[in-house]
């Protein structure tokens, strides 16, 4: 999957505009990166990419680029 | 001296059994005497509930209560080896959280399925005069989350909530005729392999900030089993059509946030 679909993913998950996210972005600088997001994303790593992912997990991730590495 | 929770003699069907709640079920009612025919997917797991279990008549079926239009058959085949039974206690739930923007048909299907519709089922076809005794009792296991919810709880606390109404129906309706009793019980935090899930999920923090508010304390699956006998002996005779919450306090309390 390329990084274009997997920002797209992000995007939509936290219901962003298009474009609004770039690898660099620092996840504590998005307000939509909430609980509820999180949450969404561990269901979107099972579903979309199999792979379980744990809350001590989300907590490493710093940028939007750590979430992309992982979604591989 | 009598025991007045003893079971002897009595069969029940227990969904859920290899694991948490519907383990603990099997071994209390084992305890207490009764007959158990114990019903989950995995196999290996299911034979360790059978090793932790007292003496007794017990069998046990690997099924997939997802598989809801089998159900009827399999009932009816457990009837014609064992005879009439006393009731059952559905354990078999999933507690998938999910975000309603997420929840899309297919996935709050699947867990009607396995939480309610598989108990419906199976009441229906247990219920009817050829497969049950008189005064035979069913409980539900649903969930103080029920009345008391969460994000991504949807899925989980619509199923609980369709249990908690289920039963008020069949009581009425099943009640008057053969005296059968239909209720749930409301378990707030159980230390279970779901408990494990979640908190892997939500984090350690939530967790404990969840628990604060169990006044007294998480509950052990034991706690649970405990009441789960109480309705399906004659101690309960006059107790039908309720959900009994065990939660530890955590759905009166008013420090809850």
């Amino acid at each position: 999957m390329n990084d274009e679909k997997k920002l797209a993913m992000l995007e939509e998950l936290m219901e962003l505009d298009e474009g609004t996210l770039k690898p660099e972005t620092e996840l504590a600088d998005i307000d939509e990166y909430n609980s509820m997001a999180k949450l969404s994303l561990i269901v979107m790593m099972s579903d979309e990419f199999g792979k379980k992912l744990t809350n001590d997990q989300i907590k490493s991730f710093k940028t939007v680029h750590d979430i992309m590495d992982y979604m591989a | 001296m009598i025991n007045p929770m003893d079971l002897s003699g009595k069969r029940y069907i227990v969904t859920g059994a290899s694991s948490g709640l519907g383990r603990q079920v099997c071994v209390t009612l084992s305890q207490l005497g009764a007959n158990v025919t114990a019903i989950a997917r995995r196999e290996d797991r299911l034979k360790e509930t059978l090793s932790l279990m007292e003496k007794g008549e017990h069998d046990y079926y690997f099924y997939d209560l997802s598989e809801v239009d089998g159900i009827e058959s399999f009932v009816n085949s457990a009837v014609s080896k064992n005879g009439k039974y006393d009731g059952a206690v559905h354990c078999a739930g999933i507690g998938t959280l999910m975000p309603v923007a997420m929840s899309k048909y297919s996935f709050m299907k699947e867990i009607m399925d396995i939480n309610f519709f598989s108990f419906v089922e199976m009441a229906r076809v247990l219920s009817k005069k050829k497969n049950s005794n008189d005064e035979a009792s069913f409980v539900a296991v649903s969930s103080a989350a029920s009345e008391f919810t969460d994000k991504c709880k949807l899925g989980y606390t619509s199923s609980k909530g369709a249990l908690d109404s289920a039963v008020k129906a069949m009581a009425v309706e099943l009640g008057a005729s053969r005296k059968m009793r239909f209720n749930t019980v409301n378990p707030g935090w159980i230390r279970t392999e779901m408990y494990n899930m979640i908190v892997e999920q939500t984090g350690a923090e939530h967790a404990e900030k969840t628990l604060s508010t169990h006044v007294l304390g998480i509950t052990e699956p034991v706690e649970v089993a405990n009441t789960i006998a109480f309705l399906l002996s004659s101690m309960s005779s006059k107790i039908t059509g309720q959900n009994i919450f065990v939660d530890s306090g955590w759905t009166i309390n008013s420090n809850n946030d």
